[in-house]
């Protein structure tokens, strides 16, 4: 029993350590500081290890860790809904883009810091799986929605985030 | 927004996050890091700070023995004479040297101690100096129970009496109740360490180790729970 419990936990170890650039990433689009960037890592990375044992195996750890991941992630927004008028942290868009980053990723990290930070919350997912690159079938298993549901609002959010880019 | 910015450079963007972020963590560990060894450098630091009054209390004790001596070599060299205020002089001369050479010893133990040491290391010197106090402790207190006899005869002796010659019984009945008080300390000291009277044991251990000390233990374990708790 003992053992069975020691193998699931390093299984989920393992997992969680190769994906946690993917909770880093999900995260900073839903916090507005570095304190609670971390606290909502942690809060993802707990809820994982709750919902664990229901992962079937089937679908990749990837889809089903963003679903339960952004879950948090909303659920913790719709909590502390002052903070969806703040955006991102301001300070995290400018150090992201500081002096250490290469300078072809300078503008590049202040504009997408700029683009999530002026989205609500489901685009904010959205545009995030999107640049992830996942395919519209498994944005709509993660987000609930349908894969042509994804198509139409995701070229809605493409003309929207152009349209700015363009006129600014 | 900036002209010429286009979705796919947010796609290189968001890939470049990733790295940003997991360096800005890094940074965060260091920093915590760093802040960890900062809190147990001041929590160590004042568990030796607790000290102080120990090693105030030792440079006092170091200057009494000193004068203790120089006072008790004039004493003897100038009643050369007399034999039993020349025995007087040196029984005090030895006392001046023990006082002066333990407290010598006592300050070397403390000066030792540095805070940047594993706290296990400090746990055992700290130990150590316990054990040398508590032992140091039971042999001022043999001393006590004869030095006071030869102070009083140096004192009438100063005051031009001389107790040896005129009331000899006295002085007789003085060493007689010193050593009924070594005795009674001899068993004290043997029932104690035989087991029994374990609540005065360790009343006088406490005693004996002084309030510095156990302040710098109680400081040192607050070092030790500390390290386990970040650990």
């Amino acid at each position: 029993m003992d053992r069975h419990a020691d193998a699931d936990r390093a299984r989920f170890a393992a997992l969680l350590a190769a994906h946690q650039g993917l909770l880093r990433k999900l995260a900073w689009g839903f916090s507005t500081c570095a304190a609670d960037r971390a606290d909502l890592v942690q809060d993802m990375s707990a809820q994982l290890w709750a919902a664990f044992p229901r992962w079937d195996g089937v679908r990749p750890f990837s889809t089903w860790a963003y679903r339960v991941a952004l879950n948090v992630a909303l659920g913790e927004r719709r909590q502390q809904r002052d903070a969806t008028t703040t955006g991102i942290d301001d300070a995290l868009v400018q150090s992201l883009a500081s002096n250490d980053a290469g300078p072809e990723h300078v503008v590049g990290l202040q504009e997408l810091g700029r683009a999530v930070a002026a989205l609500d919350p489901l685009n904010r997912a959205l545009l995030m799986l999107y640049l992830d690159d996942l395919p519209y079938r498994e944005i709509g298993e993660i987000l609930g929605l349908t894969e042509s549901n994804v198509g139409v609002r995701l070229n809605r959010l493409k003309q929207r985030l152009r349209a700015k880019l363009e006129t600014s | 927004m900036n002209p010429g910015i286009e979705l796919d450079e947010l796609k290189s963007a968001w890939r470049a996050l990733d790295a940003r972020l997991a360096s800005l963590e890094g940074v965060g560990l260091d920093l915590a890091r760093e802040q960890r060894a900062h809190e147990r450098g001041n929590r160590t630091r004042a568990s030796i700070r607790a000290l102080w009054p120990l090693a105030f209390g030792q440079v006092v004790q170091f200057a009494i023995g000193a004068a203790v001596i120089v006072f008790a070599a004039m004493w003897w060299s100038s009643n050369l004479d007399q034999l039993h205020l020349v025995a007087c002089g040196v029984f005090l001369h030895a006392t001046g040297i023990w006082m002066a050479a333990s407290a010598g010893y006592e300050l070397a133990l403390l000066s030792g101690l540095r805070w940047t040491m594993p706290v296990l290391d400090l746990q055992k010197r700290l130990a150590q100096l316990r054990q040398w106090r508590m032992r140091n402790s039971i042999m001022f207190a043999w001393i006590g129970c004869f030095a006071w006899v030869p102070m009083l005869v140096m004192a009438f002796a100063a005051a031009g009496v001389d107790l040896w010659v005129h009331r000899p019984l006295v002085v007789v009945a003085w060493i007689a109740s010193s050593f009924a008080t070594a005795g009674l300390l001899w068993l004290a000291i043997r029932a104690i360490r035989g087991g029994r009277l374990s609540k005065l044991a360790a009343e006088l251990d406490a005693n004996a180790a002084g309030q510095s000390m156990r302040r710098a233990e109680l400081a040192l374990a607050d070092v030790a729970r500390f390290e386990a708790e970040v650990r």
